[in-house]
């Protein structure tokens, strides 16, 4: 049976000052709060800034019993310009390794857009990429459908990269469900459900959910699942909203009887 | 997961034989393995381990050839016993969910949880609660997926397999079915494959998009059933007989009770012919071929032709019909109906072409003509010779 650890996208939100950090809490105390919490998190920040070797190491020193999973920059993802990304591939290496060397390195996650379409130059893209990233754990989150197919299955196996397990609202044309152990790691990443403001809202209100016990308990079946293929299971949830994300994936420790935090989760 | 409509669960335990080894002696679960019969001349592999498969050793792969790819293959007689007791054991886990199941064998079951969902939660939740009890109490993995309709949720195990699950949601089922290999597709076999491969088509979504016309002019007019395929389509229910029980039946009646053996022959080509077709269309084969006379005089009769090997193609039937009606025909006596069943059924070992596309071989071309005729203005447009003679 796999390692089962369980997190949150991000820990630095402000308007978890009350519902999940002490009235008073000041940013640069979160990591350490956050680190009593859970074993893991998934680090969003570097999608929007290229993050810094010394930037990582500070935080894990902050909290040392913290497994990092890591967000892609989005020059890697989003806005990939053909002459240039590779540069930003090796910027990202550099600043990850350090992670990696240190042994709390979860995961690089690599999320692509719906508009990262299931053609031959992106295939021809993402194959180069993952060469360039090949020393890093990695899991790939695909918000197209046309992805989910077995030829994309095969490459993922052959390469060892993890094909992310998605929990969203259920809309036309979203990814389907689909846990499928494609390497040692599985990665889960639950968004909530929250259909109405999915589309052409910010990001707070697009994961503005709760998800309610009964969806909770279907939930660690589909971990339990994952875990018999699998060696680590990392599950992540982003629904941050009201630090929602932190009260479901408590539950969620719960109902899997997972132990204390520790540097043992690891 | 919430909000479906897709009902249909298909779990499929890949390479079951070779699974339910290894549920059985969990020492073999990392080793290259395969289950194959001792003794015949040309043994094959049945089912190879899920090591063996990543050596590229898959079934119906003659041993021989397993041996030189992979010489520290080890060989497994295939055990029936564990086997039956791995099946029953699945239906019993899947019978906690629904009461319509179709077990068909091999590791293979259709559920339909349609109206469980106040009991069970949706649809997807149920599955994944399946796999993880076939998991937990067998210590196999199945693959199985969730979507609209039995085909779709077929191939959707053969995406993912060897393990996993997957759910498709209505109306994405072209989406899903777009980018998937041909070869993920019931009914495109070995010939269809050639044919489409040379035509450039690799993906599903590439036969789906042909119109009626397009269609015609790359496979006939018996394409448009595999073409319907390829979008997803499919009528067919979950069928809770097992499917060794399971039988594919015609019935003839003559308007007038039949005295001449060319009229019977006739009538029993035609009848055999309409049941071979049905058994193609759910990718299966028989084994036995059961014939009922009914005499005119009240009396029944009948005949039974077993086969060692699965009947599937027109011909194989064809003579293993007229085998049992010739056992049933004992009196002198005019005969007013009977019946013809395709009887054992079985899945067809390899993926069976649903048609025989145009072809080099001239009994090709003119299977594929007959089955094209046949399809677009029923089967009782055409017919072997003989069948005209029937009243």
């Amino acid at each position: 049976m796999a390692r089962i650890l369980i997190g949150t996208s991000g820990y630095s939100y402000t308007e978890w000052v009350g519902p999940v950090y002490p009235e008073g809490t000041k940013a640069g105390e979160y990591l350490d709060r956050y680190g009593t919490l859970f074993p893991t998190v998934e680090l969003n920040f570097s999608y929007y800034r290229m993050p810094e070797a010394e930037q990582l190491l500070a935080m894990h020193c902050q909290s040392e019993s913290l497994l990092f999973s890591i967000k892609a920059h989005e020059s890697l993802t989003h806005t990939i310009d053909t002459a240039v990304w590779r540069n930003a591939a090796a910027t990202f290496r550099s600043a990850v390794s350090p992670l990696q060397e240190k042994g709390v390195l979860g995961a690089v996650l690599l999320q692509f857009p719906y508009s990262f379409h299931y053609d031959p130059d992106r295939r021809r893209y993402l194959d180069a990429l993952v060469r360039s990233l090949g020393n890093f754990p990695l899991a790939v989150e695909f918000r197209n459908g046309q992805w989910y197919n077995n030829r994309t299955l095969e490459a993922l196996r052959e390469r060892k990269v993890s094909l992310v397990s998605l929990d969203m609202p259920e809309l036309q044309s979203s990814p389907p469900m689909m846990d499928v152990a494609t390497s040692p790691l599985a990665y889960i990443r639950l968004h909530g459900r929250n259909k109405e403001t999915w589309w052409g809202s910010d990001s707070a209100a697009r994961y503005d959910y709760l998800y309610s016990e009964k969806e909770l308990a279907a939930i660690a079946e589909r971990v339990r699942g994952m875990a018999v293929a699998a060696q680590l299971v990392l599950v992540y949830f982003n629904n941050h909203r009201r630090g929602q994300a932190v009260r479901n994936a408590m539950a969620l420790q719960k109902l899997l009887a997972l132990g204390e935090v520790g540097p043992h989760d690891r | 997961m919430t909000g479906d409509q897709a009902s249909i669960i298909h779990v499929n335990v890949t390479n079951f034989a070779a699974s339910v080894a290894t549920s059985r002696d969990p020492s073999l679960a990392d080793k290259a393995f395969a289950i194959a019969r001792e003794g015949s001349a040309r043994r094959i592999v049945i089912a190879p381990s899920r090591r063996a498969m990543e050596e590229g050793i898959h079934a119906g792969m003659p041993v021989a050839t397993a041996l030189r790819m992979v010489p520290t293959l080890s060989l497994i007689s295939p055990d029936a016993s564990a086997c039956a007791k791995a099946e029953s054991a699945m239906f019993e886990i899947a019978s906690r969910y629904s009461p319509t199941i179709q077990h068909d064998s091999g590791g293979h079951m259709y559920l339909d949880v349609a109206g469980t969902t106040r009991l069970f939660g949706p649809p997807v939740d149920c599955a994944v609660r399946i796999r993880n009890e076939i998991h937990n109490l067998l210590g196999m993995e199945p693959a199985v997926a969730v979507a609209s309709n039995k085909l779709v949720a077929k191939i959707g195990t053969r995406a993912i397999r060897p393990s996993g699950i997957t759910q498709v949601r209505e109306g994405d089922e072209e989406l899903f079915l777009a980018r998937q290999d041909m070869a993920l597709l019931p009914g495109v076999g070995p010939t269809i494959g050639r044919l489409l491969a040379v035509a450039g088509f690799s993906d599903i979504g590439q036969l789906a998009s042909l119109d009626d016309m397009q269609v015609e002019a790359l496979l006939g007019k018996r394409g448009l059933a595999l073409r319907n395929a390829a979008r997803g389509w499919d009528t067919s229910v979950v069928d809770p007989t097992h499917l060794g029980a399971r039988t594919i039946h015609k019935r003839v009646d003559f308007s007038e009770p039949a005295g001449e053996l060319e009229a019977l022959r006739a009538a029993m080509i035609s009848a055999a012919e309409d049941a071979g077709l049905d058994m193609r269309k759910e990718l299966l084969a028989c084994t036995a071929v059961h014939i009922t006379l009914f005499w005119a005089d009240g009396a029944t009769s009948e005949g039974k032709q077993l086969s060692s090997h699965p009947l599937v193609l027109d011909a194989e039937v064809l003579e293993a019909s007229w085998k049992a009606m010739q056992q049933a025909m004992r009196r002198r006596v005019r005969i007013r109906a009977f019946t013809l069943s395709l009887q054992r059924l079985l899945p067809a070992k390899r993926e069976p072409d649903l048609f025989t596309p145009p072809g080099p071989t001239r009994e090709e071309r003119l299977q594929s003509a007959v089955d094209a005729t046949r399809l677009r203005f029923g089967p009782a447009t055409l017919t072997h010779a003989a069948a005209v003679f029937r009243v």
